[in-house]
């Protein structure tokens, strides 16, 4: 583990682009014996295509603890060098799995231990130089010579192209740019090393990144480089032709603007790309915000029902009392009148207060519950719209024993509600939402408007009489046109449509429940999104 | 690298008072029950920067913007204007509250908890044990919460807090609880998870626990900072000042 109680171990990365001398560093650093001593791109394409990692069970953080584990000198120092290149290969590497599915560059960044963790950041001043020492390598295969190795076989002879030392100059200055948004945006303040000086004074360097690290300086530092400096004459010959070229012909004055032109097109299209991968990453983050959401409601809603089932003699049974002693009150009063009409009264009736029952518990409790929980609120900083989905969870519980007292009286009834299940499911799905929405909306008023609770009282009273829950609108034209408006109408009839009657809805019944549980959703998370940040100085 | 980054942080508050008002503003705030307000500014430009591995104590009068500071660190409270940056994990101990249920068991209720705290069913199993272990709770895994004292209570908290691997801890006036042998046992916790990167935050009225533990102070008056820097030297102005 790189994040060692004590915290002694020393991790540290040289954040570069490619040709900026960051083998010849990381040998200087190495030769010391005291700034860690593995290979110095741990990340490179080849090692980690090599390394056949099964991503899906893999972790990065872990992944990345490891890599800096290897290599790790006695004094607890280790490090390597990383290219923004290797960097976006690795991220596709990780995207092809579904577990880091939209994971970006930065994302990987984020992984690193934040413990004791230096950041060089390796430059080149000159970028004529910088993009010929590529082009030159990329030509002749030869990316590197070490010490004592002698001259290596070139694939071919290099030729001088003016195009690919201007593509690659602005490739470059858009990686460079890329590190320095990252370290800005991180609050990272690396130490910066431009290769054109540090090839002057290698000790010199050297020092200064011990310095940096906090490593202490040893009586005698060995500087040995292992590898050869590779411009020779025919870079300077490019560097000359490239500045001829640039600065003396008009001709080709277009032609490098046209090759910029084009080059920054790809950019362009490759930023496009990165955004809309950055956008797939967020939605993720988003996802996992609601999964988390979700996981929180579900947890606060058990204890929620545990809690008031705790030690209580009857337990369940209780959810049942309050619907049963309403249907058996409303049967007896209005069986003889209001239900003579009705086809299958005692069912549509049982089924109008289940579902009232639904709505008013959700909504009534909604309004208290960001007071009742002022303390975890000022206290701690989690989703308050998982109480509001907990309370829905809770209500969704008595609902179901509820229905279980319905399915009962409905085989007493002699009407089987197998086939229903699935339809029902679909229609309380709907209305869950309908509920959540209209929920969200309260429970954040109430923060504001402390007489909310009070008055929303009245207004479900209202509304019950309003809906046609013990009586029934056939005939009443003009109560069936007020009840257009009322979305409860739509859920109760579309839920007796599929349970009592065993018929599909209507296609207008089911195009209103749609519509209010969207509206309600969708006006219930904006209101929500608005006020939700003075909660915590509201209550 | 920094853990905690506030850049010229302000919070304002609009706060009940009394004020001569027309019959019919004093007719209507009977009814509404609600009266007039004015603005106060419980912060005001706060900046400081805290790196991984350090314990910063915040000191102050009542009143000067504690606990607003760390609320608004932990992302409770919204600032006015200004920044504040986390990098990490931020697990806040502002009371100890922390919804606990009085009639689940003390099992379950840790399960309750260290969900708030960013911890899945999983991995609370995993650290049951030695969060009932840290709290010396052994014997109470299944009791109701209602049976416990108050001290017993804070034990168990303050256990689930430092148990949910926290990169950013923020403690607020609850860091010495229980008898000497816990106390001793939560400063060798919080010495370890500072060992191991994190950041520590602890608003105290006790300058003796600041400067027994902080490496720097933070001394806020009227939401405004007066200074930063060692703890000693820092305390020693405040001393003189009070």
């Amino acid at each position: 583990m790189s994040e060692k109680v004590g915290g002694n171990n020393i991790n540290y990365v040289i954040c570069c682009n490619g040709r900026s001398g960051s083998h010849l560093l990381f040998s200087l650093l190495k030769n010391t014996g005291i700034a860690g001593n593995g290979l110095c791109e741990k990340m490179h394409e080849r090692h980690i295509e090599e390394a056949q990692i099964d991503w899906e069970k893999k972790d990065v953080k872990k992944f990345i603890e490891e890599i800096f584990e290897s290599g790790r000198t006695p004094n607890g120092v280790s490090g390597f060098s990383l290219k923004g290149r290797q960097l976006r290969h690795f991220a596709h590497v990780l995207q092809r799995s579904k577990r880091h599915r939209g994971m970006s560059e930065e994302d990987i960044l984020s992984c690193f231990p934040l413990l004791n963790i230096r950041y060089i950041w390796l430059t080149r001043k000159n970028k004529v130089e910088h993009a010929v020492s590529w082009l030159k390598a990329e030509q002749t295969a030869v990316w590197w010579v070490k010490r004592g190795e002698g001259e290596k076989g070139m694939r071919k002879n290099p030729i001088f192209d003016f195009g690919g030392i201007v593509g690659r100059m602005v490739e470059f200055e858009r990686r460079e740019k890329k590190w320095k948004k990252f370290f800005e945006k991180n609050g990272i303040f690396p130490l910066r090393i431009e290769y054109e000086e540090y090839v002057k004074d290698f000790k010199g360097t050297v020092v200064k990144i011990l310095e940096y690290l906090g490593v202490p300086l040893p009586a005698s530092l060995e500087i040995s480089p292992d590898f050869l400096k590779q411009a020779d004459a025919v870079s300077q010959d490019w560097v000359r032709k490239y500045h001829e070229i640039s600065t003396g012909k008009k001709r080709y004055y277009c032609y490098v603007r046209c090759v910029k032109r084009v080059q920054s097109f790809f950019c362009l299209v490759s930023d496009e790309w990165e955004r809309r991968s950055r956008l797939y990453g967020r939605f993720l983050r988003r996802l996992q915000q609601v999964k988390g959401t979700l996981r929180l409601s579900t947890v606060i809603a058990k204890a929620e029902i545990k809690s008031r089932n705790e030690g209580s003699y009857l337990g369940v049974l209780w959810y049942l009392l309050n619907p049963l002693l309403m249907f058996s009150l409303l049967l007896a009063v209005f069986s003889p009148r209001l239900g003579r009409d009705i086809l299958q009264y005692p069912l549509y009736l049982l089924l109008g207060i289940i579902m009232f029952n639904f709505f008013q518990q959700a909504t009534t409790e909604s309004t208290r519950i960001i007071r009742h929980n002022d303390k975890l609120i000022k206290s701690v900083n989690f989703s308050k719209a998982a109480l509001v989905a907990a309370m829905i969870l809770k209500t969704l519980f008595s609902h179901a024993c509820e229905m279980a007292l319905f399915v009962l009286i409905a085989l007493f009834f002699k009407v089987s509600v197998v086939g229903a299940i699935f339809p029902y499911f679909l229609i309380l799905i709907l209305f869950c939402l309908f509920c959540f929405g209209v929920s969200l909306i309260l429970s954040a008023l109430t923060v504001y408007f402390i007489d909310m609770e009070n008055v929303w009282g009245f207004a479900v009273k209202l509304l019950w009489f309003a809906t046609p829950v013990f009586y029934g609108t056939g005939g009443q034209s003009r109560l069936f046109l007020m009840n257009l408006s009322n979305p409860m109408y739509y859920f109760i009839t579309a839920a007796r449509d599929v349970v009592v009657y065993r018929h599909n809805p209507e296609p207008w019944v089911l195009a209103g429940a749609v519509f209010y549980s969207l509206l309600s959703l969708g006006v219930g998370v904006f209101t929500y999104n608005k006020l939700k940040a003075q909660f915590a100085e509201m209550i | 690298m920094g853990r905690i980054v506030v850049d010229k942080i302000s919070k304002q508050f609009k706060i009940g008072c009394t004020k001569k008002q027309s019959a019919l503003g004093g007719f209507l705030s009977l009814f509404s029950g609600t009266g007039p307000t004015r603005v106060i500014w419980a912060l005001r430009e706060v900046s400081f920067t805290i790196g991984h591995g350090e314990i910063v104590g915040i000191i102050g009068k009542n009143g000067s913007g504690k606990s607003t500071l760390l609320r608004l660190i932990a992302g409770i409270y919204d600032k006015t204007c200004g920044g504040v940056k986390t990098w990490g994990k931020v697990v806040s101990l502002i009371n100890f509250r922390l919804g606990v249920h009085q009639y689940l068991t003390m099992r379950d209720n840790i399960y309750f908890i260290s969900s708030f705290l960013g911890l899945s069913r999983k991995e609370t199993a995993g650290r049951l044990d030695s969060i009932v272990r840290f709290s010396e709770l052994e014997d109470f895994l299944d009791a109701k919460m209602y049976q416990f004292s108050e001290g017993m209570r804070q034990r168990l908290v303050f256990s689930i807090a430092v148990h949910s691997c926290p990169e950013i801890l923020l403690l607020d006036e609850v860091f010495e609880v229980g008898d000497r042998e816990f106390q001793a046992k939560s400063a060798y916790i919080i010495k370890e998870l500072v060992a191991g990167g994190a950041a520590v935050v602890l608003v105290s009225h006790n300058l003796d626990l600041i400067e027994k533990y902080c490496g720097r102070a933070i001394w806020l008056e009227d939401g405004r900072m007066k200074g930063v820097g060692p703890v000693v030297e820092v305390v020693e102005k405040y001393k003189e000042s009070v």
